[in-house]
């Protein structure tokens, strides 16, 4: 059956998806990138160029290259004063009045649905090359704001370019589509679609797979491009100051600093500082000059605070028509490749009371991504998804030290069964606690208890011998198996615990988030357990040795390694993981030139149980708590 | 002798039929099933190949940028000067780095008809050309694989509009 692909039709760029095996798939263009520039050029020679290599010839042929044509699809010459005269086409009045774009190089005038075709023809011509087949059927997304003329227009796009449109859908629908929202019951969620060159925002609500818009605003006029400016300007200023030579004057200059100031933003997205190299960016009658400035994540805010500013209007004023407020919104999906900066992320974490925005999709790719499975729905692509549910928490077992040890991550698709050996921590343990939890954390007291039990009956033998196989089995229902069984003796254990999967979404939500916001501290008491449980260990084999090499020893250095033995032992009983590897480093030292000694001695293979360089045992990947 | 239909009781023989019905579909499951994780290995296969290749041509754009800058030295290099020659060996080793991995420079002088395929115009003004044409080489374009990498920057002379 013929794919529906779904298309984000955008005022800078386009993106088009499709359903493909129950996973939507952003589609490359022909130039292999995820979006296509919606920018249409006529050249004199007649050709029709589309997308980047449209955008390239721009300034040669700026009257007939057509970009942001969505500002007048569908809208009346007298609505669009403004839009007209920022762009540098020229933009006429048809007959009914409607707007319409003059194009030199055909000699004609065009509906802006016209070009919106050429944009979706190169979209279904670069989806049928990568779909091997013919593309026909599509959902294209539209503003939340647009009316019935816009919609219309979009539509007869579609259909000019040979494309039955099925649905013309909200763009922020489409996005809450792309997070599986649609299937909440009465939530409210909030858009916030921060592009390139428009800002939208939107207030939805979600009740039995029915999304309504209740609210949206915005600024047709704002976007990432606005914070590129201000680091070209930033870099301008600085050069002046510096050398005393206006860039903004030097178009290939100009080309390099915006080039350098969208790197420079998008690294301060991860880095609280980046370095901005231009070398021989320009020169004068003493020779070449370079720009190399530094700017901080800091700075970057401070000189786009009034940008970000510029959002807090639209933002209240969705809400405020919604009739709803910030503690009110159950969910916050983010659009446009310009939320991935934190300034942006933090406001609207602020504006929303504290609501963590959903994460995992492409922000650039989240509209046609919906747009793509609203197809992939009408399609009847995604219903014959088969449905596999997921652990939604980390499941594993108390080991040594009170931490847990993880045998099956959150997130793991069900059925799953993973078996690991784990061995005992005493000499001559007979029998083992297993202890099964459930959490993010790394210690096991911070976790839920899903159930406990004791498996008894382990031969003698010296700790880290004897090998007991732990195997956590859930089944499709979500129900959890958990057996140990002693390899030597045969004897086996187990409980069945049901409650491990139907947690509620935001108990998992918190639980996360706590261990996030304490993983630092977590990490550091985990990490003293691991240290405190190596040092153990080696001075466990250090004196197993020393016994089992009895007077070969000479008093000297039997007296040194008890005393680093000592040593060790007060380490462990502090709290300071550094200071135990320290001491666990030293005796080891001692304990290879004892053993080299004796070996040496004994001009051969010597007694068994000299330490080892890791000083543990193959299979003990942990070990249980004794009873 | 005549053959009995079966001699299994009615129950028997329906319960043997669900049983085969269900044997049927839970086979025909299990060969999606498998099938299905095959396909995910694939795909995932050509996800990271994917990803390898769109990380590497990050990294040959961002050295080539490099290369950009040893061109601006070199464009400023007196002939005497004694480091001219080091820079311009520097220079010819990343070339030489980035034509092994398939870097190709996009061939282009002053004079050539401008291409939006392979060029991308930052600077224009009209002149007496037929057609819009390359005046200047601002930076140079490269091709992977077949594809453009990056377009050669250039200025453009085009021929004067109809009034």
């Amino acid at each position: 059956m013929a794919k529906i692909v779904g298309i984000d039709l955008g005022t800078t760029n386009s993106v088009v998806a499709v359903v493909q095996d129950g996973d939507p798939v952003v589609i490359p263009t022909a130039e292999g990138s995820n979006t296509c520039p919606s920018v249409v050029a006529f050249t004199p020679k007649g050709e029709i160029l589309v997308g980047q290599i449209a955008k390239r010839q721009a300034i040669v042929n700026s009257e007939n290259t057509i970009y942001s044509i969505k500002r007048f699809i569908g809208r009346r010459y007298d609505e669009v004063e403004e839009e007209r005269k920022i762009v540098s086409y020229k933009v006429v009045a048809g007959p009914s009045g409607d707007a319409r774009v003059e194009v030199p190089a055909t000699g004609k005038t065009m509906p802006p649905q016209e070009i919106s075709a050429k944009v979706l023809q190169k979209l279904k011509r670069d989806a049928e090359a990568f779909l091997g087949e013919p593309v026909t059927q599509a959902v294209i997304t539209v503003p939340a704001y647009f009316n019935d003329s816009q919609r219309q227009a979009t539509k007869d796009a579609g259909t000019i370019a040979g494309l039955e449109v099925l649905r013309i859908i909200n763009e922020p629908t489409a996005a809450a589509l792309a997070y599986g929202l649609e299937k909440k019951t009465n939530e409210t969620i909030l858009v916030f679609d921060l592009g390139g060159g428009t800002f939208d925002v939107s207030v939805l609500e979600v009740s039995e797979g029915l999304v309504e818009v209740k609210a949206t605003n915005g600024d047709t006029h704002l976007g990432g491009d606005d914070w590129d400016e201000r680091i070209v300007r930033f870099l301008i200023e600085e050069f002046r100051k510096d050398q005393g030579i206006d860039l903004g004057k030097d178009r290939q200059a100009l080309q390099r600093l915006r080039e350098a100031a969208e790197k420079a933003k998008i690294e301060l997205s991860s880095l609280v500082e980046t370095e901005l190299n231009l070398p021989f960016i320009t020169a004068d009658a003493s020779g070449p000059k370079h720009l190399s400035v530094k700017l901080t994540r800091s700075k970057f805010e401070q000189m786009t605070e009034d940008l970000l500013e510029r959002c807090v209007g639209p933002f209240e004023r969705a809400l405020n028509d919604a009739g709803v407020t910030a503690g009110q919104i159950d969910e916050v999906v983010l659009v446009g490749g310009s939320t991935r900066m934190p300034m942006v992320q933090e406001r609207v974490r602020k504006l929303s009371g504290g609501k963590e925005p959903h994460r995992g999709v492409n922000p650039d790719e989240v509209v046609a991504v919906g747009a793509a499975i609203q197809g992939g729905v009408l399609g009847g692509e995604v219903k014959d998804v088969l449905l596999l549910d997921v652990t939604p928490l980390s499941l594993g077992v108390e080991t040594l030290g009170g931490v847990m040890t993880r045998l099956v991550e959150r997130n793991t698709t069900i059925p799953y069964r993973k078996t690991e050996t784990f061995s005992t921590a005493e000499d001559n343990q007979t029998g083992v606690d297993v202890h099964v939890l459930q959490g993010e954390r790394e210690m096991a007291s911070d976790n839920m208890t899903l159930g406990k039990f004791r498996l008894e009956g382990i031969a003698s033998a010296p700790r880290g011998v004897p090998q007991v196989e732990v195997t956590f089995d859930i089944d499709a229902n979500g129900i959890l198996n958990v057996s140990a069984k002693d390899k030597a003796t045969g004897k086996e254990q187990k409980i069945a615990i049901t409650a491990s999967t139907n947690l509620e979404k935001k108990d998992v939500e918190r639980l996360v988030r706590e261990a996030q916001q304490n993983a630092a501290d977590d990490r550091r008491r985990r990490e003293l357990v691991d240290a405190r449980n190596q040092a153990d260990t080696l001075i466990y084999q250090v004196e197993k040795s020393l016994k089992a090499l009895g007077d070969q020893v000479p008093a000297a250095d039997r007296s040194r390694v008890e005393a680093q033995v000592a040593d060790l032992r007060t380490a462990i009983a502090g709290e300071d993981a550094a200071r135990i590897r320290q001491g666990a480093e030293a005796l080891q030292q001692v304990a290879n030139a004892l053993a080299q000694q004796a070996a040496a001695r004994e001009s051969g293979p010597g007694p068994g149980g000299t330490p080892s360089g890791s000083g543990t045992d193959d299979v003990v990947e942990g070990e249980f708590t004794e009873a | 002798m005549s053959v009995e239909e079966t001699s299994f009781p009615e129950e028997v023989q329906a319960d043997l039929a669900a049983l085969l019905r269900e044997n049927a579909e839970l086979k025909d499951k299990y060969l999606r099933a498998a099938a299905s994780i095959e396909n995910a290995r694939k795909q995932a296969e050509r996800v990271a190949a994917a990803r390898t290749q769109s990380r590497l041509q990050e990294l040959y754009l961002r050295l080539l940028e490099v290369v950009d800058n040893l061109d601006r030295a070199l464009a400023y290099a007196n002939d005497d000067d004694p480091l001219a020659p080091g820079v311009r060996a520097t220079r010819e080793q990343l070339r030489d780095v980035l034509r092994r991995e398939g870097v190709t420079p996009i061939d282009l002088a002053p004079g050539a008809p401008f291409d939006p395929e392979v060029h991308e115009a930052v600077e224009t003004r009209e002149g007496h050309v037929a057609e819009p044409t390359v005046a200047a080489v601002g930076q140079p374009g490269y091709t992977f694989e077949g594809r453009v990498l990056r377009p050669a920057r250039v200025a453009v002379v085009r021929p004067p509009r109809e009034s």
